[in-house]
């Protein structure tokens, strides 16, 4: 070490060599700044070849590509949406292998879902002031569906009582947007969910009244039934 | 200026060309100082949105647990701050980051001069203005709603022009290369030049001037956010790990044939992933499936491009103690194999019906964009700063903290969201669980997000305050005093050349 | 790999091959569908929107629900959406035809809307839930829209069009809160969106 030459200190970009100042040092070599000056050489490239585990691996990802396109295109088809739809003999792709026909139970629980729940809420217990319950509700447990089943399909409107609250609130009509399949499932599921203990209701049902009460109105303009309307439909079997 | 003397055709195919790697120091700090203005005024602008993309991160990051936080004014909603920070530091700070290290390198590589210099400034300041206007533009309402293409039609103009220049710049260069061998970090430079307007013109044409119809156009959106990350912030990620590794520690890289093979087939398989954007959704099958497969054979480059990093790299790991830019550089390439693996994995259809849209998709993109990609940039900025100031950093302390904080930061916020996304899909797909109750189990993970955040920040305003140290204090014990110009008489009186 | 023109072909040609086969080969599959008459109704859908909920769908855009809500419904068997009662078939690429810009969406942070117009039809719902989600979701981390209202002096009597609140959201004693036309049209917006006609590719 050159007692004459002060230690550099430390810079963070780059490595100080044993005690000779790098500066001065390379300074006199290249006429370039120190950064620069004590870089190594510009990269280059070896030649090692490559390991045949590479090319296996390559082979077999391969291999696997090929036989999930083959599998799971739906042959290409532009209306084809489940990938395990296969090719039919003579012709056509085959329905997914889920597509049964569903339980009229799981089904009413599905549609309350997708329609009552955000109202009526996942335990049927309705909004206090706002929206009425279905649990332990004289309306849902009526020995008829016959009320339920005009609610359900043109809507209500006007103070109604139920379980000894009034609630005054317009429930929409649901007759455009639910099959008679549809009503009949999702009455059935809350005429037994939370405890509440009434007959199901069958589709022919509902198929009659959707057909009585087709005059009550037009499509998207459904006439609301209101609870003195309701009162002169019987609602015991 | 000489041209370059290209060799033949299959001469070029061969790899026994090799370049020379004695440049002499002189040449390169001649070529560093040609790149001096017009980098450093791009990695300045850059940082600069990396402050503000990272205030607007905070704010974004704050709002999901605290939703009531800022929430009066309509132009600082959610669904305005969350695309402007994208936007902010996607192409704000990570494209000029991008750009300025892709410069400096080509002109490394090629051993040549910047050239034009102008031209560069001024895509740089229309640039700029083109990011300025297009966050303005989300603030006040004018987003296209279309993911990572948020800035308003008007805003696009002055992108495209500014990209134009950068374009034709890099054409120029390349043309006028003195080294005739072309180095793998050079394949991926021209490669991400190519692809990346071919990729922003499409998506604006396609998408916002004259949409295609319906579904088409989710095809389209996806192939472009999907190929920004792939085919421009990538390739330039792996550019400057590819040169910085070997030039730090003084070796090559392992082996060309992986190197050749790991370009080719990111070339061809990245850009078909673009659809595991949309498993599940309404596309035909088999454009999920073909993305799915795609996905897939990414580990093929991605496995290639680790090997040869870390066969390069093996037994000399020693230099991560002395050098903060391998720090950053190594951090982030092992992150592209990590982020990489765990891409794939969350391509696959089964693996897919539980994160798709839960916060796990935004762990990966910051997995990807973050730990891999912005360390990389930073390692880069660390290296090649000094060498356009004839300056040292300030202060290793603050590089440290930099890297610790945004290097736990990043890893807490990985982690964080990918647990929490995960939680949160198994509970989505659980019907009987009403969906409130599924917000309450990302509630403490969007908290942990929070907190790496602000990790990150302090991380950032660290690096932002030693550039502004290096480039603006004058006087300092870290002054180089045998900072020089070329060719000036100082330098004569130095000692004999080289 | 030293030439240039040969790095550029292979460059052109890899991306070349993605822009047909995810641009080019969708668009000539399905980017020229054409809205179906349903049978029983003899509707056409999808429906256009009406003008308001066209504009509600601006402000959807320009607030950018999309980055909490999906707006797309996956199948029966593949996570639990139609099971959670947000739809009754999955969705497919003729839901979107009048949509210009798309807004599948890829975050639930928020639930799926595609259905939401049929799951919850009520106006009064939706405008008390921008004003402050908590009143109808507590929990929620959707942030309040108050912005979207107007607070004016109440006059002898109560507005028809005042939203009912209570509590610790009632405005000042004195103040009523009214949607502005921008709620109004967002909500015609979220009500417009039903999506489960039986289509000829999927029931």
């Amino acid at each position: 070490m050159n007692p004459e030459v002060p230690t550099p200190p430390e810079t963070p970009s780059g490595n100080a060599r044993n005690g000779v100042n790098p500066a001065e040092d390379r300074r006199q070599v290249s006429g370039a700044p120190a950064a620069v000056s004590r870089e190594k050489p510009e990269p280059g490239e070896g030649h090692q070849p490559i390991s045949l585990w590479v090319i296996a691996f390559m082979g077999a990802l391969l291999f696997w590509g090929g036989w999930y396109l083959q599998r799971y295109s739906g042959n290409y088809e532009p209306l084809v949406y489940d990938e395990r739809a296969t090719l039919k003999l003579g012709g056509g792709m085959t329905a997914a292998p889920t597509n049964a026909p569903l339980d009229p139970l799981k089904l009413g629980r599905r549609v309350y879902a997708q329609v009552c729940q955000t109202c009526h809420q996942e335990n049927g217990l309705g909004v206090a002031g706002q929206y009425p319950p279905l649990a332990q509700s004289e309306w849902v447990q009526a020995p008829s569906p016959a009320r339920l089943i005009r609610i359900v399909l043109n809507g209500l409107s006007g103070p109604i009582q139920v379980a000894g609250q009034t609630y005054d609130n317009a429930m929409p009509a649901w007759r455009d947007d639910l099959s008679d399949a549809e009503v009949a499932a999702v009455l059935t599921f809350i005429r037994q969910e939370w405890g509440n203990q009434a007959s199901p209701v069958e589709f022919e049902e509902v198929r009659t009244i959707r057909e009585q009460t087709a005059n009550r109105g037009s499509r998207g303009l459904w006439t609301a039934w209101t609870v003195s309307e309701l009162q002169q439909i019987s609602d015991t079997r | 200026m000489k041209t370059s003397t290209a060799p033949g055709f299959l001469q070029s195919l061969s790899p026994a060309s090799r370049p020379d790697p004695a440049v002499p120091p002189a040449a390169l700090a001649e070529i560093d100082q040609s790149c001096r203005g017009p980098v450093l005024f791009m990695f300045v602008c850059g940082v600069v949105w990396l402050l503000a993309g990272t205030v607007f991160a905070l704010i974004t990051s704050w709002k999901m647990h605290d939703p009531a936080f800022l929430a009066g004014y309509g132009w600082l909603t959610f669904g305005r701050v969350r695309p402007v920070h994208l936007n902010l530091v996607v192409y704000g700070f990570a494209n000029q980051a991008a750009v300025g290290t892709a410069l400096w390198l080509m002109c490394r590589l090629c051993r040549v001069p910047l050239m034009h210099g102008w031209m560069i400034i001024v895509s740089t300041v229309f640039w700029n203005i083109g990011v300025l206007v297009g966050a303005v533009g989300i603030l006040a309402g004018d987003s296209t709603g279309i993911e990572w293409l948020e800035f308003p039609p008007y805003a696009a103009p002055i992108l495209f022009f500014s990209y134009a220049l950068i374009g034709v710049w890099t054409v120029i260069t390349f043309r006028f290369r003195r080294e005739p061998h072309l180095y793998v970090s050079q394949w991926y430079l021209l490669a991400a030049f190519l692809w990346f307007p071919w990729l922003y013109s499409a998506a604006e044409i396609l998408l916002v001037l004259e949409p295609v119809r319906g579904t088409v156009q989710a095809a389209v959106n996806w192939w472009f956010a999907h190929n920004v990350l792939g085919l421009w912030f990538t390739p330039i990620g792996l550019a400057a790990a590819y040169y910085f590794i070997p030039k730090v520690i003084g070796r090559p890289i392992h082996s060309y044939y992986l190197s050749a093979l790991g370009f080719w087939s990111l070339a061809l398989f990245y850009n078909w992933n673009g659809m595991h954007h949309l498993v599940g959704g309404p596309m035909p099958a088999w454009l999920v499936s073909v993305s799915i497969v795609a996905s897939v054979m990414m580990l093929i480059p991605v496995v290639t491009v680790a090997i040869n990093h870390h066969l390069t790299m093996r037994g000399h790991f020693h230099h991560l103690k002395s050098s903060p830019t391998l720090l950053f550089i190594v951090f982030g390439a092992m992150n592209y194999t990590a982020t990489s693996v765990h891409g794939v994995l969350s391509a696959l259809r089964s693996v897919s019906e539980v994160t798709h849209f839960t916060h796990h998709t935004i762990g990966h993109a910051h997995h990807g964009m973050y730990a891999f990609f912005t360390m990389v940039m930073f390692g880069s900025m660390y290296y090649i700063v000094p060498r356009l100031t004839q300056r040292e950093w300030p202060s290793a302390r603050l590089i440290y903290l930099h890297f610790w904080t945004c290097g736990l930061g990043i890893m807490l916020y990985v982690g964080a969201l990918t647990l929490g996304g995960v939680l949160q899909g198994f509970a989505m797909n659980d019907p009987n669980l009403a969906f409130l109750k599924v917000v309450a189990v990302t509630k403490p993970y969007l908290v942990l997000r929070s907190l790496s955040g602000m990790l990150m920040t302090v991380g950032h305003i660290a690096f932002a305050w030693s550039l502004g140290w290096i480039l603006i204090r004058q006087l300092g014990p870290y002054r180089d005093p045998s900072a020089v110009v070329l060719g000036s008489s100082k330098s004569q009186s130095t000692g004999a050349p080289a | 790999m030293n030439y240039g023109p040969l790095l550029f072909l292979g460059v052109f040609l890899t991306l070349a091959s993605s822009w047909v086969g995810l641009v080019l080969v969708p668009q000539i599959q399905f980017g020229r569908l054409e809205p179906v008459k349903i049978e029983e109704t003899g509707e056409i859908y999808p429906m256009a929107r009406s003008g308001l909920a066209e504009q509600g769908r601006e402000l959807y855009r320009a607030y950018g629900c999309v980055y909490c809500h999906s707006q797309q419904v996956r199948a029966e068997d593949f996570g639990a959406d139609i099971q959670r009662g947000w739809g009754k078939r999955r969705s497919v690429a003729r839901d979107y035809l009048r949509d210009k810009p798309v807004l599948l969406g890829t975050m639930r942070t928020g639930p799926d809307l595609t259905n939401i117009g049929m799951r919850q039809p009520s106006v009064s719902w939706h405008l008390l839930h921008l004003y402050d989600p908590q009143m109808t979701s507590a929990g929620s981390i959707m942030p309040p829209y108050a912005f979207l209202f107007d607070r004016q002096k109440q006059g002898l009597q109560k507005s028809p069009d005042a939203l009912p609140l209570s509590g610790k959201f009632s405005p000042d004693p004195g103040y009523e809160i009214i949607p502005s036309p921008e709620a109004r049209a967002l909500v015609a917006y979220l009500l417009s969106l039903k999506s489960s006609a039986s289509l000829p590719e999927v029931k």
